[in-house]
């Protein structure tokens, strides 16, 4: 009788176990919703470029890094980066500063609070930026993220990145 | 002895269920360049703090830069430490922290004061950049050490012969000019460190510049 009541208290615990100490860390898809439109890394450049419109200053240069051309499409409210791979471009980052922009409901002039209480304790801070990234699938790849620009605690920026090769 | 084989497994169970719960930020997410050093608790913390150290180099007039500046160099160069490692810790940084972007800003009419200001705050700031970024970090950063910089605009040639438009950094140490590349170095180069506090000679092979600019 005290064996089986041992290895129910035994068995319970393990119950107990299974369920604690392995609390996910909360998973943040960096996307961002533009009017209405949820634009992503995954998203096609001109699709991103569809929804933004053509009032755009354009500028590209030989890529630094990559081979290809750099090339950056300048709105008054957003910035879209691409990078060249072969003879696509691909979306490396959307940075944007006004307009009907937001992450999770997140936008322009929330907390840092806000942005913590939405998408949780995984963050990096560096400078003004407050970041959540993914783990990227190779050591020579820049993450995926979703960030944040500061000033005086309130949000004046938020931006995406792709995730995409370094070098 | 089963009984007691059984109640030591599960507080070896409960042990390892209650270490890493949280999700700890990336490491890079430790450093706290935008903090200031917490209050001095007691008199000989408070002397320890109005001693902070003073760089012998040169402000920009940009108080938010010089600001940012001088906070990253507490964190980075110690006054005791070695010269040339106070070197290789900015030169690490940049290489290590700012994370490549294609810039906007127009180079075209040199690095003017202005143009290597706004540069070096938004590298500090956002740690994104293309070359003008990185060369602008670095060299607000030699400067306040208290080494006479200049940004070199030239080009490096890649592998498939491709001359690309670059700029990095001519610094005098010890009466010598060298240069300090962190982009090609981390990107291009075997060893990053290939490209910090090379002379001419070592450059040649890669990159090219107007060489009347060394006088300067």
């Amino acid at each position: 009788m005290k064996k089986r009541i041992l290895t129910a208290l035994l068995l319970s615990g393990l119950l107990v176990l299974g369920g604690c100490g392995g609390e996910a860390a909360q998973s943040v898809e960096p996307a961002l919703t533009v009017s209405g439109t949820e634009v992503s890394g995954d998203t096609a450049v001109e699709d991103v470029l569809a929804l933004l419109g053509e009032d755009y200053e354009y500028y590209e240069a030989i890529s630094c890094v990559y081979d290809g051309m750099d090339k950056t499409y300048t709105y008054g409210e957003c910035v879209l980066y691409t990078y060249p791979d072969g003879e696509t471009d691909h979306l490396m980052e959307l940075y944007c500063t006004d307009g009907d922009v937001s992450a999770q409901g997140v936008t322009f002039g929330d907390s840092r609070e806000a942005v913590i209480e939405a998408f949780g304790d995984g963050y990096t801070e560096e400078g003004i930026v407050l970041s959540y990234e993914l783990e990227p699938s190779s050591d020579n790849n820049t993450p995926a993220s979703l960030y944040f620009e500061l000033d005086g605690g309130s949000v004046t920026a938020i931006g995406i990145t792709a995730e995409h090769r370094s070098q | 002895m089963r009984k007691a084989l059984w109640i030591l497994a599960l507080l070896v169970l409960l042990a390892g269920c209650s270490a890493g719960e949280t999700v700890e930020p990336a490491a890079d997410g430790d450093a706290t360049v935008s903090e200031s050093p917490a209050p001095a608790a007691d008199e000989e913390s408070a002397a320890e703090a109005e001693a902070e150290p003073v760089y012998a180099g040169n402000e920009t007039g940009n108080a938010e830069l010089d600001a940012a500046v001088h906070e990253l160099l507490l964190e980075l160069c110690p006054p005791e430490a070695d010269a040339a490692d106070n070197l290789a810790a900015v030169y690490g940084w940049v290489c290590d922290e700012i994370t490549y972007r294609a810039g906007t800003t127009d180079v075209s009419g040199g690095f003017t004061d202005e143009v290597t200001q706004e540069l070096a705050l938004e590298g500090l700031s956002k740690r994104k950049g293309n070359c003008d970024t990185e060369a602008a970090v670095m060299a607000v950063l030699l400067e306040r050490l208290g080494y006479d910089c200049q940004i070199l605009q030239g080009q490096f040639q890649r592998e498939d012969g491709q001359w690309v438009d670059h700029a990095w950094v001519l610094a005098q140490v010890d009466g010598e000019a060298l240069h300090f590349d962190p982009l090609y170095g981390r990107h291009y180069a075997d060893d990053p460190m290939d490209y910090f506090m090379q002379p001419d000679d070592a450059m040649t092979a890669t990159h090219r510049w107007d060489a009347a600019a060394d006088a300067a």
